[in-house]
């Protein structure tokens, strides 16, 4: 019998075994952007905004970044937050009174503390508390300044009306490359 | 099969196999993730089974050591009035099926009444006691009551009632409610027909109210009060301050009189269940077994004079705990007692209103969501985060000024707030807690005003 090169079955099998195994994040719907604070939101971000880029630079953390997608085509290239990258500094408003064109309203820090531009979720599944409740961690509770997260029953719980989507819990959370905790922005802010 | 596969016809397979496959895991992994979400965040730990501590009472019964509250039933989502009825159906299995007996409705908690009748109806009458009470107001005729009374059997879909309670009596209102128009005699007439097996009262007042209460020349089998750790030597009375009220006295008075007592409230409407963590710790260093709501359950069923302890239970997990701490019963100590009423002094010192979130107050003629005003400054009270504006105004003022204002501004709308309340006093009367609800929304109102400036 003629001997078969089985190489290219190989080749396709273990194609096939990628796609069955493509991390559970492929499935999941995108994230939502979060505009910075002083925006308001995406329509009044991507009216106003000249995409000048001053507030990129300015970011003390490195948080803020040109968006290439995160407002849809009419909104390319204009600033968002990264959360992977860095995270708003509670008492920061270097944006808001760099920004030329106003896009990025100078409300003062009074206003920044309290306007919520995203809300943080818990992924319990990813979150070590979950995983292994011999080593309690609560770093996200820790770095929180707004004082929205609770340790209950070893888990992380983000009370909406506290929570101001600085991003801080996302930062620092200890999971990775995939964050158990992560912000999801307001497409109006609160 | 053909034995002669061609390229074209194994990359046909293959594709089309593949394509199965992966349409197949995504379909499992849809399935599979959305039950997944719904999963509540805290996994209580199952302990052995068994079924809870029971206690016998003369001429009564055997009686259940926790009884089930019907007034915190779960709602469907969304609507305030609609019971969860499913949910309600599973909670009371559980609890018939782990031993618990005693279950505490009124006609004043909404559609409390015909849930608890749905539910329990599917079992014999024997296997539990049913206790509802009689919700009427001042003036009500003996025609009200009744009808408020045939009423309350055919939501529950029972013959009789085991406990009938006169429901959150003062004392001052006892003539104008329940002896003037004879509706307690109604009560007693209704007892010696059999629809009726216990009299008592459930009682929100003063000291000296509940002592003419027990004086008067009618049998009492069994007495409802407020008591945890937190009203035990002192229980706040805002509507009156000369006049004093703790649970201590009442307590012993009933002790003293063999009168089984009820405990309603142990938790202080859950209020006691989210301590902050410093107390939290102090729990856990003592009796490292118990939630903070099981201390609050334990230090009132460590009392011997206790039949019955009410625990108003909105879903399976608060449950299954609640379960858990009356399983394998340990009474506390007397230097556990003595460290709860040095946490009692703790947060009393982070002034709290003591609203329990009963809503009895709403709905309010000028729109102030009174409860939830409420809640923003008992909670950021209880978490000993509550700013004070006359300090210094550093860092942590600074935060907990933030803390309260985005609760309290978030949490709320613009109509809903303290400063629409025109101190009308509708309110006043309603709250079984006696809070001086306009002077507290004026209070709040006024802190919100200097923490603004």
């Amino acid at each position: 019998m003629e001997k078969i090169d089985k190489s290219r079955r190989k080749f396709f099998a273990a194609f096939l075994k990628a796609g069955l195994d493509a991390p559970e994040h492929w499935t999941r719907t995108k994230r939502q952007t979060v505009s910075p604070p002083g925006s308001g939101g995406y329509d009044r971000l991507r009216d106003i905004c000249i995409s000048c880029g001053k507030c990129v630079e300015v970011c003390g953390t490195g948080a803020l970044k040109m968006t290439v997608d995160g407002y849809g085509i009419a909104g390319v290239m204009r600033p968002s937050m990264d959360f992977g990258a860095g995270f708003c500094e509670y008492e920061c408003t270097a944006c808001m009174e760099v920004c030329p064109s106003g896009a990025l309203e100078n409300i003062g820090l009074d206003a920044k503390q309290s306007e919520q531009i995203g809300i943080a979720e818990v992924e319990l599944k990813k979150c070590i508390n979950f995983a292994d409740a011999s080593h309690p961690c609560a770093v996200c509770k820790d770095r929180c300044p707004a004082g929205a997260i609770k340790i209950i029953c070893g888990r992380p719980v983000v009370e909406a009306e506290l929570c101001i989507g600085c991003g801080a819990c996302e930062f620092f959370c200890p999971v990775s490359p995939f964050k158990a905790i992560r912000v999801e922005g307001n497409a109006v802010h609160k | 099969m053909p034995k002669n596969i061609t390229r074209r016809s194994a990359i046909k397979t293959m594709v089309a196999g593949g394509a199965g496959i992966i349409a197949a895991n995504s379909i499992l992994n849809s399935c599979a993730g959305k039950p997944k979400q719904k999963q509540s965040t805290y996994v209580p730990v199952e302990k052995t089974s068994g079924t809870i501590v029971t206690r016998d009472w003369e001429g009564i019964g055997t009686v259940s050591l926790l009884g089930l509250g019907c007034m915190r039933f779960p709602r469907v989502k969304g609507e305030k009035n609609v019971i969860d009825q499913a949910q309600v159906n599973e909670m009371v299995d559980y609890a018939l099926a782990h031993g618990i007996n005693y279950f505490d409705t009124a006609p004043a908690y909404g559609p409390s009444e015909t849930a608890t009748g749905i539910a329990l109806s599917r079992y014999p009458r024997e296997s539990y006691y049913i206790a509802t009470k009689m919700s009427n107001r001042p003036g009500d005729t003996v025609e009200q009551a009744q009808a408020m009374f045939e009423n309350s059997l055919k939501c529950l879909q029972t013959e009789y009632v085991d406990f009938m309670l006169l429901h959150g009596t003062s004392g001052d209102d006892f003539n104008a409610r329940f002896k003037d128009n004879g509706v307690l005699d109604y009560l007693y007439q209704m007892k010696e027909e059999g629809k009726i097996r216990h009299i008592g009262f459930s009682f929100h007042g003063s000291n000296d109210a509940f002592a003419g209460l027990l004086a008067l020349p009618y049998k009492w089998d069994f007495v409802q009060i407020q008591m945890n750790y937190f009203d035990w030597k002192d229980m706040p009375l805002w509507g009156s301050e000369d006049l004093k009220c703790d649970a201590e006295t009442l307590y012993t008075m009933l002790a003293e009189r063999n009168i089984p007592a009820v405990i309603m409230e142990p938790i202080r409407g859950g209020a006691l269940a989210n301590v902050n963590d410093s107390i939290r710790e102090r729990f856990e260093a003592v009796r490292p077994d118990l939630s903070p709501a099981g201390m609050a359950l334990s230090f009132v069923a460590s009392f011997p004079g206790v039949m019955c302890v009410l625990s108003g239970m909105s879903n399976m997990d608060q449950m299954k705990e609640n379960i858990d701490t009356f399983r394998d019963f340990v009474p506390l100590t007397k230097a556990d007692n003595e460290m709860l009423f040095d946490v009692a002094r703790l947060m009393k010192e982070n002034t709290l209103i003591g609203c329990t979130g009963c809503s009895y107050c709403m709905p309010c003629p000028n729109g102030v969501n009174i409860p939830g005003n409420f809640k923003v400054y008992d909670t950021c009270s209880n978490e000993l985060n509550l700013p004070v504006p006359e300090g210094e105004h550093n860092k942590e003022y600074k935060q907990k000024r933030k803390i309260f204002l985005n609760r309290y501004n978030k949490g709320l709308q613009d109509s809903e707030k303290a400063d629409m309340c025109v101190g009308c006093n509708v309110c006043v009367s309603k709250c079984p807690q006696h809070i001086r609800i306009p002077q507290q929304l004026s209070r709040i109102a006024d802190l919100v005003k200097q923490l603004d400036a």
